[in-house]
């Protein structure tokens, strides 16, 4: 299978893991979105418009592929619930409202979280409306959804990258309330795939635990990304999923 | 000619010198306020739809709208709005009634706890019977509704302890309530939400001797908290959209508005610091001829609005010209907006670190 893989941060687990592990199955080539020739351009007020240099680029790496992974953006999310809010806040889940609510927190509806991630997620849809608009139509693209949060908050203390001073100043959101942001940021993702004809593909259930936070053996070092092991998983996942028959009309 | 005691009065006491002779716009019923308002007084209101106006108004006018239940700063201002914050100082949204204003005292402050208190929604959601409207897609579970009336409660207890003046706009006198311990709900169940159940739920349509009652027992139980708190009684303009007597909306619609003001009157006679203000002659006396009505003769339009609130903003307000302290919203906002700035940056940084050198030993 000849792959595209394209996408942000999110990628470099999955180009690592291509790089010192061997995947028989596919023929991988990495785009890395995150220079500022790819990055859409916003002006205000209005809707962002992809960068001329990635809609050239883009539509000569998709050719002869037979599938297309992407990994647009994916750490919006954090801008929430890495770290407490000044205002601590917590919601329910709409997909899973059993979930506890935290003591002392201001309960805000969960419509407020999803209005703010859809603003924050308007340059990830520019770039995937425009892949699939890029992409041969018999060629199916793949948005991948990103990596659950890690449970540890002394593993992200002792990793804490550039978020260390704000740590200080803030603290680490309790690890339920990451938990039930990267699900509301998914689920917000997984709908711009539905409207643009890309299908979304979860997280791999056996990088979970049972509380559906990233086991430890996937942990990057870092508060917000996979590591190699985990972007293993990931391609496995997606050999996985795209070699099973398609079922008979 | 001898001389009357008509002979002394001012002008505001005659027809002709105060309504005939004016332009319908320069009318000035309120003559004179009963106390000044300061810019840095903090303001309440509740009431009908026409005290949304009221409120509105105030925070435009630099005034110190006192808002103890701002939306999270999350939120921006239209799916705030969306959600019922910034209707009023709290999230209680349209009280029309004396007696849920009361009852919303006491709910708030635990005395009162309603048999009827969720509502079950078709789509599986969760209503709160005293705020139908406030959630539109209504609550996700028994334990948000529950953790959101706490916190509600809160900012109202906060609101009546620390107003310096509260704003109340009668609405109603029609209203439904619970058989089973006499909660008055906001709007007939099966409207906005709930079902109706005619065993359980049953119309009153209140009389100036409950209305009075009502509010003198409310403003009694206001300075318990907050024996300062001047009160400001006006009367909404805003007819019935509906009566639930048998007869026609409009001779409802006069019952109900002249068991308000007699109400009003009642109230600000027995109650020190308690002023009406007409609002309800403004808009509704023959001198406007019905200009301030919308085409559908029910809704007010912005001049009649702008009028009210002139005439208050001169007879109520003071002349200083300090600025208000920011209400409790703009700091939360300066806040939240310098936190998604500074992590927005801080994502993008470790993202691009990840990219460059990934699996990093720190």
């Amino acid at each position: 299978m000849n792959i595209l893989f394209t996408g942000h941060s999110h990628l470099t687990a999955l180009e690592t893991a291509a790089e010192h592990q061997d995947f028989p199955e596919i023929n991988p080539s990495f785009l890395q979105l995150t220079i500022p020739e790819y990055t859409p351009i916003v002006s205000d007020g209005q809707a962002p418009e992809v960068h001329p240099a990635f809609k050239s680029d883009i539509r000569e790496r998709v050719q002869n592929r037979d599938l297309i992974i992407c990994l647009a953006y994916g750490n919006e999310h954090n801008i929430l619930a890495l770290l407490n809010h000044p205002q601590p806040f917590d919601f329910t889940l709409k997909s899973e409202k059993t979930l506890p609510l935290l003591d002392t927190r201001q309960i805000i509806p969960a419509a407020f979280i999803e209005q703010r991630f859809r603003a924050m997620t308007v340059k990830a849809r520019c770039l995937l409306e425009d892949i699939r608009k890029a992409t041969p139509e018999a060629t199916p693209v793949y948005q991948l959804q990103s990596p659950p949060p890690i449970p540890s908050d002394a593993h992200i203390e002792k990793f804490p990258g550039p978020f260390r001073t704000k740590m200080a100043e803030l603290g680490i959101s309790p690890v339920l309330l990451r938990y039930k942001l990267w699900r509301a940021y998914s689920a917000i993702v997984e709908d711009i795939c539905q409207n643009t004809g890309i299908i979304y593909l979860k997280a791999p259930e056996n990088t979970q635990d049972k509380d559906g936070y990233l086991r430890q053996e996937y942990w990057n070092n870092d508060p917000t990304h996979g590591n190699e092991a985990y972007g293993a998983a990931v391609i496995r996942n997606i050999i996985s999923v795209t070699s099973k028959p398609e079922p008979a009309a | 000619m001898s001389q009357t005691p008509y002979s002394t009065y001012a002008d505001y006491a005659f027809w002709k010198r105060s309504i005939s002779n004016l332009d319908f716009k320069e009318v000035d019923p309120v003559v004179k306020g009963d106390f000044t308002i300061s810019p840095s007084d903090k303001v309440v209101t509740a009431g009908s739809c026409f005290a949304q106006h009221i409120a509105r108004y105030l925070a435009r006018e630099d005034f110190n709208f006192f808002v103890t239940e701002p939306a999270h700063p999350i939120a921006n201002t239209k799916i705030a709005q969306e959600y019922g914050y910034g209707d009023f100082s709290a999230r209680y949204g349209n009280i029309y009634t004396s007696r849920q204003l009361l009852q919303l005292f006491d709910r708030a402050y635990g005395s009162y706890v309603p048999k009827d208190n969720i509502w079950t929604r078709p789509d599986g959601n969760f209503a709160d019977p005293f705020r139908p409207r406030i959630q539109p897609d209504g609550f996700a579970s028994v334990a948000e509704l529950t953790r959101d009336r706490a916190q509600h409660f809160a900012a109202v207890r906060e609101a009546f302890e620390n107003l310096d003046v509260f704003i109340f706009t009668l609405g109603l006198t029609e209203t439904w309530y619970s058989a089973d311990d006499g909660a008055v709900y906001p709007l007939c169940p099966g409207v906005a939400a709930g079902d109706f159940d005619k065993t359980l739920h049953k119309f009153a349509n209140f009389s100036v001797d409950e209305v009075t009652a009502d509010m003198n027992a409310f403003i009694q139980r206001l300075r318990s908290v907050n024996p300062e708190a001047k009160i400001i009684i006006t009367v909404s303009p805003v007819p019935l959209i509906a009566t639930a007597e048998d007869r026609h909306v409009l001779v409802s619609t006069t019952y109900s508005k002249s068991v308000l003001r007699v109400a009003a009157e009642n109230i600000c006679q027995s109650n020190a610091d308690c002023a009406y203000y007409p609002s309800y002659e403004i808009i509704t006396g023959p001198q406007t001829r019905g200009r301030y009505y919308a085409g559908d003769s029910r809704g007010i339009m912005e001049n009649g609005v702008r009028h009210v609130m002139g005439l208050f903003m001169q007879h109520y307000t003071s002349k200083e010209t300090a600025i208000a302290p920011p209400i409790k919203a703009d700091n939360q906002s300066q806040q939240h907006e310098a936190m998604m700035a500074e992590m927005t940056h801080l994502v993008e940084v470790n993202c691009d670190e990840e990219a460059l050198d990934p699996g990093r030993k720190s």
